[in-house]
């Protein structure tokens, strides 16, 4: 029997660490040696319910990753010299560090994966959870597609060129599983409703999707702030209609199709 | 039940050398591969010894060179073109090596387009560029278990019927940045990594690539392909214990391995020996011990970081070649560094030995709480 995953629920928040409630299942203490990106990663899954199994699967998309603490520990470096690094950043810095924190915190053991696939990292981690879950290996998927910039990235992020807006961040976290409601969806575009994508085209790009009359909802314009996993923070799940969903990521173009809601 | 998937090529780069057979070769008469040197830009190396590539590569950042040695010896020996395979990366640094010592030497306000080669997943968009794969891609990076992850991907497309065919790369360079990390955290030997003795003080830290051809065994058998051994399960669990610890006793390791083995529709008394994980830490070699004497009884279990070095998201691509060969050979591969008095109930191999081995286990565990398993057969499952 064909397993049919959902996107059972779908929350979104952009780049705003400092003010964002932290889940009461995250001490204070435990939050100080965590990356913002797991932070921000915490609250917006906070938003998603209780109750997670705990096989869930979880996995993670990030073009960046944990930059901050990578930037925090090569600067202990740069001031204090090789032996002057701190452990706790050195730890906060693997791209792995939030879905392993959110793993330890909501005690889940289901399979885990962190993908860092550029722009496409967001898209790339729901095809997996799709797989995963379609197949049996977990009853339901925690899908977080997140970055978060800092002063570092500005230098090695590839701004795409004439974007209007500055670099930012935000998460945005999806609950897929097997329940009889929520949104189907499937790996390629159907060409029903508007598209969605992180934004960031060029000028000629814009131009161009305005010539052809697309209809296309673009995360930087609805964010003004563009970040690399966003496209997926640009769907209007309060919506009933379906939508596609793309990403680009260097030499490949990733679409995801997202269905009526019930 | 769900096909076999044959691995139809297996190339490699290590401090052993440039090729696969030099690496069996090395595994085979467990080579000690660490040395300790001093070099500017990897400062730490005089300190403690490392196994690091020495030989020329391609032009590019050092992962995407070794990644691309390693790919282009897969494809030659598959004898698949590239143009219609995906393909599936597993790797921590991406392009670190490179972005630390500009920024190290500049400094914070220094720009240089070269940054835009730091995020791990543009060693993909490289090799996809360098090599004309036209498939669709991922990267993981998973830490130390990122190349058993990418396999595990790897075998569910192909499985879903995504792709035929897939190329899959383990790989990570030396950095500055995980020498000093590692050494912040005191997890590296001194006198090199003892995996699986009672005198084990730490790691020791290696560079490289593996890269396997992944096909669907009824594609394989149709182009008339040779494969050297077949890929039959894949486990991933969380442990939900510790950022950098493993749960002492080992249950989840366990039961990414019984995973595996239910995914491969297997039985743990049918398993040969493993390529565990290894690393020669107090914690990871007594979890692991635990774990595997857990599932099954006593078994041959071979350790490769003293002669490849723990080479973080490439080492799960390690161990599969390993793995590979001993079932393919019915041979054990040796483990080096392992001198010392054994843990106890381990059944560790400290040469090279002639063995049945129909099935092999490849285990790994990763910061952030990862264990990963792969159950590799002999190529005759996929004919």
């Amino acid at each position: 029997m064909p397993l049919n995953p959902r996107i059972i629920a779908a929350v979104t928040r952009v780049s705003s660490v400092s003010e964002a409630p932290r889940p009461a299942w995250l001490p204070a203490s435990k939050a100080r040696r965590l990356d913002p990106l797991a932070v921000m990663m915490c609250t917006t899954v906070d938003q998603l319910g209780p109750a997670w199994h705990a096989e869930t699967a979880v996995v993670v998309g990030t073009a960046w990753g944990c930059v901050a603490s990578t930037h925090r520990f090569t600067e202990d470096l740069r001031e204090h010299g090789d032996a002057g690094g701190s452990p706790a950043a050195f730890t906060a810095s693997v791209h792995h560090h939030p879905a392993g924190v959110l793993g330890e915190l909501l005690n889940l053991h289901g399979p885990v994966a962190t993908i860092s696939s550029g722009g496409s990292s967001g898209l790339a981690a729901l095809r997996w959870a799709l797989l995963m879950v379609g197949s049996g290996r977990a009853p339901e998927a925690m899908v977080i597609a997140a970055d978060l910039a800092n002063p570092w990235v500005s230098q090695m992020a590839a701004v795409p060129g004439g974007c209007p807006f500055p670099i930012g961040g935000g998460v945005c976290a999806l609950r897929v599983g097997l329940a009889a409601s929520g949104r189907l969806f499937g790996i390629g575009a159907r060409g029903e409703g508007p598209w969605c994508d992180a934004g960031g085209a060029t000028p000629a790009e814009e131009r161009a999707f305005a010539a052809a009359g697309e209809r296309r909802r673009s995360a930087a314009a609805i964010h003004r702030q563009w970040w690399p996993s966003a496209a997926l923070a640009a769907v209007a799940w309060d919506a009933v209609g379906p939508c596609d969903v793309r990403e680009r990521g260097g030499r490949q173009d990733l679409d995801v199709w997202i269905g009526r809601q019930p | 039940m769900p096909s076999p998937i044959a691995i139809t090529g297996i190339g490699a780069i290590c401090a052993a050398g440039r090729g696969a057979a030099v690496l069996h070769a090395a595994l085979r008469a467990g080579t000690d591969g660490l040395t300790q040197f001093t070099r500017p830009d990897l400062p730490l190396t005089d300190r403690f010894p490392v196994a690091a590539v020495d030989v020329p590569l391609p032009p590019g950042p050092r992962g995407a060179a070794l990644a691309e040695v390693a790919a282009l010896e897969a494809l030659a020996e598959s004898g698949l073109a590239p143009a219609a395979l995906g393909l599936a990366v597993g790797s921590c640094t991406g392009g670190m090596r490179g972005s630390e010592a500009r920024y190290l030497t500049h400094g914070p306000e220094h720009r240089d387009r070269r940054y835009l080669d730091h995020p791990v997943g543009r060693l993909a968009e490289r090799l996809q560029r360098r090599l004309g794969l036209g498939g669709t891609s991922t990267t993981h990076s998973e830490a130390c278990a990122s190349a058993a992850c990418a396999i595990a991907e790897a075998m569910e497309w192909i499985r879903a019927g995504l792709v035929p065919a897939m190329l899959v790369v383990g790989v990570d360079p030396l950095t500055r940045l995980t020498l000093a990390g590692f050494a912040s955290l005191q997890v590296i030997d001194p006198i090199g990594c003892r995996p699986f003795t009672e005198q084990r003080a730490g790691m020791s830290l290696g560079e490289g690539a593996v890269a396997f051809v992944l096909e669907d065994a009824s594609f394989a058998r149709a182009r008339g392909a040779r494969p050297i051994a077949s890929l039959l399960g894949w486990g991933v669990q969380a442990e939900g214990h510790h950022g950098t610890a493993p749960e002492p006793s080992g249950r989840w390791l366990a039961k990414a391995i019984t995973a595996a083995l239910a995914d491969a529709q297997v039985q743990a008394i049918e398993i040969g020996c493993v390529i565990a994980h290894g690393t020669g830490t107090r914690d990871n070699d007594a979890c692991e011990a635990q774990a595997l004497s857990g599932v099954f009884g006593r078994v041959p279990v071979s350790s490769v970081k003293r002669t490849v070095g723990h080479t973080m998201g490439a080492a799960a691509a390690f161990n599969l070649a390993a793995a590979c060969w001993a079932v393919r050979d019915d041979h054990l591969i040796a483990s080096a560094g392992g001198d010392g008095d054994i843990i106890a109930g381990l059944d560790l191999v400290r040469a090279a030995r002639p063995a049945a081995v129909e099935l092999a286990v490849a285990t790994s565990l990763a910061f952030g709480g990862v264990d990963a398993a792969l159950v590799i057969g002999k190529a005759e499952r996929c004919l």
